[in-house]
């Protein structure tokens, strides 16, 4: 059997993260394909019904991806982001869905090789733990 | 100050005669109380102006068809009542009510709300048939409560700690350890201009109705700590929840009776979920198959995710749902754990910021990195 590849999708702030993505990619640093880029303006925008729909989509993690605190550009989105985290993450947890696979990580604009760390960190831990147990399935 | 209306157990005839002399005393404009249909059958808040028809009025009544505090909303979302106007409110249902108004989503001007106490329902559907069997659920209501028998009550009722209004009450309506008698307490400033001009003598010690609370609070949390941990092992894990949610027939209902869920268009409900055939086939190329209608988890997880900080636990939704989808036990499981994780209780106190309305700089900080 090939070997199993984690299908990672990331929502990631406009002037931070996804900055640091391209930082990334223009100093020519690599980080796993399994990781699909969402841009948002925020990442107080990222409704729990997006990174819920993400898991239906046969997502194996979610990482939503914003400025560190005190540092967005809405002045406060990121701590929204937080709040709506911690919430879907107890809402996992009691369900036993794998509150595990949901990420939340500050990465600054100038953090390039933070943004790989994190990405490759998060692919190699979401390809140990296998398969979400909510993808692939046709009965939802 | 509490007041005792000397009963001798019809406590129902005790609390008409005063919502009526309160119509008679021009001391409210109206009042929205449970009134029995003219069928005899079932009983729904009627917003009352004329006195005669308190004769048909049971504040007490042992059904719960829909969420008071979703019909004041309705009334007063696009202007307040201009008279004074008086609601007559169980508890979970109160705790609804200060919700909707953290949520704007009503103007409590002029509104005086009369609390009762509640020892629980019957299923809707359970109390229309004793009426039409003529087991006069109403009247053996009062049996139940004073036997202290609660076996044939809603699990949401069994397992539901609040018993008695919270302080958002202006007059608590009480039954518990009144002898038979009707109390009538005064908890604001509104409640006692209300009460006071009556001359009902005083309440005298509430010894023995604390007791009594706190015994049924006592024997319902240890009853929901027994239905939650049942419920967390039926619903742990894709495979447990898909089955405990398998009927599901994506009606909305739930949604629809749930007082928290206020708005008046439901994301569920947009555009976002009209399709092309051509996604159809994607989802079955990708998975094997799909299943109509799809999105139930999805709707399910949203709600919770948009609502359970809320969560009062009355029961409505599962009241709603045509196929008996136990949904109270498991949003009052989640609910539960999301209030805790952000130290909110729905109803507490109406100056709380409800979780997603708000944040704090410094908090959670396990999170992010
Ligand atoms: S989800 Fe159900 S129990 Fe909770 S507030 Fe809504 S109707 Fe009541
Ligand atoms: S009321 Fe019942 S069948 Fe209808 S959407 Fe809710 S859970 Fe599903």
């Amino acid at each position: 059997m090939d070997k199993f590849e984690p299908k990672i999708l990331g929502f990631f702030c406009n002037w931070c993260t996804s900055s640091a993505a391209d930082l990334a990619g223009t100093s020519r640093l690599h980080y796993p394909p399994n990781v699909r880029p969402i841009r948002v303006w925020c990442s107080g925008t990222v409704d729990t019904s997006y990174v819920i729909r993400g898991f239906l989509e046969d997502a194996d993690a979610v990482v939503v991806g914003g400025c560190h605190p005190a540092d967005c550009h809405y002045i406060n989105g990121n701590y929204k982001a937080r709040r709506r985290i911690k919430l879907l993450k107890t809402i996992f947890e009691t369900l036993g869905l794998g509150e595990d696979r949901i990420y939340l990580k500050w990465i600054s604009a100038s953090e390039g090789v933070k943004f790989v760390r994190e990405m490759t960190k998060i692919t190699e831990e979401t390809r140990a733990k296998g398969k979400s147990p909510l993808a692939g399935r046709w009965d939802i | 100050m509490n007041y005792r209306v000397k009963a001798n157990r019809d406590i129902v005839g005790k609390a008409r005669e005063f919502f009526t002399d309160i119509l008679d005393k021009n001391l409210l404009d109206g009042i929205i109380v449970p009134l029995e249909l003219p069928s005899g059958k079932s009983y729904f808040p009627t917003l009352v102006k004329d006195k005669k028809l308190i004769e048909r009025a049971n504040p007490f009544v042992p059904v719960f068809q829909v969420s008071v505090a979703t019909q004041v909303s309705k009334m007063t979302r696009l202007s307040p009542f201009e008279g004074k106007i008086g609601v007559v409110m169980r508890p979970c249902d109160l705790r609804n009510y200060v919700e909707l108004i953290k949520f704007n989503q009503i103007d409590p001007t002029n509104l005086v709300i009369f609390g009762v106490d509640c020892y629980g329902v019957f299923d809707p559907n359970r109390f229309k048939d004793m009426a039409i069997s003529g087991e006069k659920p109403a009247d053996k209501f009062w049996d139940m409560v004073e036997k202290d028998d609660e076996s044939e009550l809603r699990r949401a009722c069994r397992s539901c700690t609040t018993p008695v209004p919270n302080r958002y009450a202006d007059v608590v309506l009480g039954y518990f350890g009144s002898s038979g008698d009707l109390l009538l307490m005064a908890q604001t400033e509104k409640g006692e201009e209300i009460l006071s001009g009556f001359g009902f003598e005083e309440a005298g010690s509430l010894d023995e109705r604390e007791k009594i609370v706190s015994s049924i609070k006592e024997r319902r949390a240890s009853f929901w700590e027994k239905v939650k941990e049942e419920t967390r092992k039926e619903t742990s894990g894709v495979d447990n929840l898909l089955a405990f949610l398998g009927n599901c027939i994506d009606c909305h209902n739930c949604k629809d009776q749930c007082p928290i869920c206020f708005c008046k268009e439901c994301f569920w409900e947009s555009p976002t979920f009209e399709f092309q055939s051509s996604d159809y086939m994607d989802w079955a190329n990708k998975r094997g198959g799909v299943r109509l209608p799809t999105d139930t988890l999805f709707f399910h997880l949203g709600r919770l995710a948009h609502m359970s900080s809320s969560c009062t636990g009355c029961g409505l939704c599962e009241d709603a749902c045509p196929r008996e989808i136990e949904l109270q036990r498991l949003f009052k499981m989640v609910g539960e754990n999301v209030q805790k994780a952000f130290d909110y209780e729905p109803g507490r106190d109406i100056e709380d910021r409800p979780p997603l309305t708000t944040f704090k700089e410094e908090e959670l900080l396990e999170l992010g990195e």
